[in-house]
């Protein structure tokens, strides 16, 4: 027999013997990394949760890792392969295990079978993955560990995968119950494979065939018809009656809903008849940053029932990952009535690529300041930001590192942050004064609902520059305050909403504090324009240094804008925008002249608006009015503006670039 | 008097094959159809895979790293694209597929290749 016949022949094999020869005709397609579930380890339960994805890849559902705890043997760290053999066979799947020959396994993914493979030489040791992909370079694994589809050469697949001399566990449904066939390409996959458990009691009023109202039964006819809005008009009025007719108008309503392309207002009627009852969470895309960490955001749990709000919640809580650019949370229902919430992510380029590099420039010499951000750094959804600038009036330095972890709520930032800031003299504008301070921070924030978000900040400043140097009592002391900083958002639509914060400061030689808040909102006005407007009030108490005041200018100094009047002027702060309490705002409307895909570019008039108040009450608040026009180029979230604006008796011309560094 | 009429027909219309259903179909069997009405590919879904199974072709693979694009983050993000954007992207795809079938003849001829460069080209636009 040639090498390549018994090649054929132990596949066959290892798919169970003669009923499987007789279905290996049917030729399934390869397995592909998006036809299998992806199921998330908890500890030691690696080979639990590679079992768990073999046997949904065949249809079964509501199995999870933790179904295979009772073979784990604690002194060896996990499940003995023999164990996983035998406990796949008596769930009713033939299993062939392998050894010495790597490229078997190979062979059974492009023939519609995943193996389970046993690895060793990584962390921890010995750990089961699935392979669910390969081509003649490149192999896909389902890590229980890490994520799915994790992407890594032939060659080092086999290298860490040599130590177990090649231990494969290839387990495909035994022909008593193989009715299903192999899952769909579509990843839809019939209900004929058994289930595991059941989540909810079955209906009620089962027995006996009760007659269906007429209105339903027509509502029904709709709906086969593709009419899911006429369905849904029949349905609506029997929807609140009791019984199996109340409910299967409810159900009518969810299918309308969904089929009409509404997936909230669907869960909101399946909710009344306690459906669906989420049976896995499977969040893709994110190829460096672990699965655990993504699932974790979304804060939705396998057995429990998903609503429309804890839906809308997680797709918040999903695009706040530092690493995660762009991203979708839906669901898709199952045959049984559950479903599988799917996350969708685009992940940021771990290092700045062509497009960071024209904006990095672009801040440079707009704004004096160079900012960079790169990751995942750490595979925990991470983001690293660091700054540094050198305007005379402002030198600054710092870092911000923010990380999503599944072990703790929100997102989790801390930074550092140095700044020296030379500032006009108040009674003789001749000098200036110096403040310097350095400060380290730690900050929490996360979405506690679908339109609120919450942080907070706590951290020490040191302050050389800016703050008394002796305390109440004359008493020489180091100039230290804590400070505290709580911060609140409410986006009822994107780029529309409120801000508030607060801050407070305090130490032996100072407690200051500042507040502000924020109304912010954006419209389209037909395809090629936008309105913004942004109107915000920032106060401080009388102790507070300067180095805290708010202020508005042309938005390299505060983020505040007054265009018309710089903040800074022969390297100092102190324009006429600048003082211890201020509301400003901007009406801006944008045109586009240009636009192909992401990039677009336009032009803009705008009028900025501010009222100060001066420091100590030494005089009337002083109103500011600048308006002006301007050019825009900008691609996704960063851009380049360029603007001319009317100060006081003269045009003033600024740059900037969007969004700002942190800090 | 015709408007009556009219109206009764619209009402026999839709109620009459759901009387004749109804002697057939219990709770049970509608309620079973719905759930398959579900589990079917939505309009969407089926954009979705029209786009990723043009990215997923070899020679696609092959033009896109090719050029310098990495073909599993252009599907990454068309996976993160909405349903209304996604159909959007979908339509242009079919539309540039077709506008390019019919070029051809004895003057022009337009390449695999160059098709896939404009497809790709296309998508970056509009995903990127």
């Amino acid at each position: 027999m040639t090498r390549s016949g018994l090649a054929a022949l132990w596949g066959l094999l290892a798919l169970g013997g003669p009923s499987s020869i007789l279905t290996a005709q049917a030729a399934p397609p390869a397995v592909g990394p998006e036809r299998v579930p992806f199921i998330g380890q908890t500890p030691l339960l690696c080979g639990g949760a590679a079992a768990a994805m073999v046997e949904r890849y065949w249809g079964t559902r509501r199995v999870y890792g933790d179904d295979y705890a009772h073979l784990v043997r604690q002194h060896q760290g996990g499940i003995a392969a023999g164990d996983l053999r035998d406990e796949l066979r008596r769930n009713g799947y033939d299993v062939h295990v392998s050894t010495g020959d790597p490229e078997a396994a190979f062979r059974m993914v492009s023939r519609g079978i995943p193996p389970i493979l046993l690895l060793t030489g990584g962390e921890p040791a010995l750990h089961y993955v699935v392979l669910v992909g390969a081509d003649p370079e490149t192999a896909w694994i389902h890590d229980p560990n890490f994520g799915p589809a994790r992407r890594l050469a032939r060659r080092d697949l086999v290298a860490r995968w040599e130590g177990s001399n090649f231990l494969a566990l290839a387990a495909r449904p035994s022909r008593t119950v193989e009715t299903a066939g192999p899952p769909s390409p579509g990843g839809v996959r019939s209900s004929r494979r058994p289930t595991r458990g059941s989540p909810r009691p079955p209906p009620a009023e089962s027995g006996g065939a009760s007659p269906v109202p007429p209105t339903l039964d027509s509502a029904m006819t709709l709906l086969r018809s593709g009419q899911p809005e006429g369905a849904r008009r029949l349905a609506r009025p029997l929807a609140g009656d009791g019984g199996r007719h109340g409910g299967l108008a409810r159900r009518i309503l969810a299918t309308a809903a969904y089929t009409g392309g509404d997936p909230l207002e669907a869960l909101r009627h399946w909710n009344a008849l306690s459906d669906p009852v989420i049976d896995l969470v499977d969040v893709r895309g994110a190829e460096d940053v672990r699965h655990h960490v993504l699932a974790a955001r979304l804060g939705l749990r396998p057995r429990t029932l998903l609503t429309p709000d804890a839906l809308r919640l997680a797709r918040r809580r999903l695009q706040a990952v530092p690493a995660v650019e762009t991203s979708r949370v839906d669901y898709r229902p199952l045959p049984d009535g559950s479903v599988v919430v799917q996350g969708f992510v685009a992940q940021r380029s771990p290092w700045p690529g062509p497009a960071d590099g024209i904006a990095i420039a672009a801040r440079a010499i707009a704004d004096e300041t160079i900012a960079l951000e790169a990751g995942p750094l750490f595979s925990g959804g991470d983001r690293l930001a660091l700054h540094v600038g050198w305007n005379r009036a402002q030198r600054r330095a710092g870092a911000t590192f923010a990380t999503a972890s599944e072990h703790l709520p929100g997102i989790v930032g801390v930074s550092l942050d140095w700044r020296r800031e030379r500032h006009r003299s108040s009674s003789d504008p001749g000098w200036t004064e110096v403040e310097e301070r350095i400060r380290g921070g730690f900050q929490l924030d996360d979405w506690v609902a679908e339109t609120l978000a919450l942080g907070l900040g706590v951290g020490m400043e040191r302050w050389r520059l800016g703050l008394p140097a002796t305390d109440a009592d004359g008493t020489s002391t180091a100039r230290r305050v804590g400070f505290a900083t709580l911060t609140a958002a409410w986006s009822p639509l994107d780029g529309s909403g409120v801000r508030a914060s607060g801050s407070t400061w305090a130490g032996s030689v100072a407690r200051f504090a500042m507040a502000t808040v924020e109304i912010f909102g954006d419209a389209a006005l037909g395809e090629a324009s936008r309105i913004s407007a942004t109107t915000a009030l920032s106060v401080t108490t009388s102790e507070a240094p300067r180095t805290v005041w708010p202020g508005a200018g042309t938005g390299e100094l505060r983020r505040g804008l007054l265009r018309g009047h710089p903040l800074a002027s022969d390297g100092a702060v102190g324009g006429a925008g600048f003082g211890p309490h201020l509301v400003h705002g901007t009406l801006d409307a944008r045109r586009s002249f240009f636009r192909l895909g992401p990039l677009e570019a336009g032009g803009a008039i705008f009028v900025d608006a501010a009222r100060v108040w001066p420091a100590d009450r030494s005089g009337p608040p002083r109103n500011l009015v600048d308006p002006g026009v301007g050019l825009f180029a900008s691609t996704g979230p960063r851009e380049i503006r360029l603007d001319v604006a009317r100060g006081d008796d003269r045009w003033v011309v600024s740059a900037r670039v969007s969004p700002p560094p942190p800090g | 008097m015709q408007r009556i009429v009219a109206a009764l027909l619209l009402t026999a219309s839709v109620l009459l094959p759901g009387q004749l259903r109804a002697q057939a179909e219990s709770p049970e069997d509608l309620e079973r159809e719905l759930r398959s009405m579900v589990v079917s590919p939505t309009a969407a879904d089926v954009d979705r895979q029209m786009i990723l199974d043009f990215l997923d072709r070899e020679d696609v693979r092959d033009v896109a790293t090719g050029h310098g694009v990495d073909p599993e983050g252009l599907q990454d993000r068309v996976a993160t694209l909405d349903d209304e954007s996604t159909s959007e992207l979908a339509d242009r795809v079919r539309g540039v597929q077709e506008d390019l079938a019919q070029v051809g003849g004895d003057t022009f001829v337009i390449t695999s290749t160059t098709v896939i460069i404009i497809l790709l080209v296309l998508i970056l636009i509009l995903v990127a």
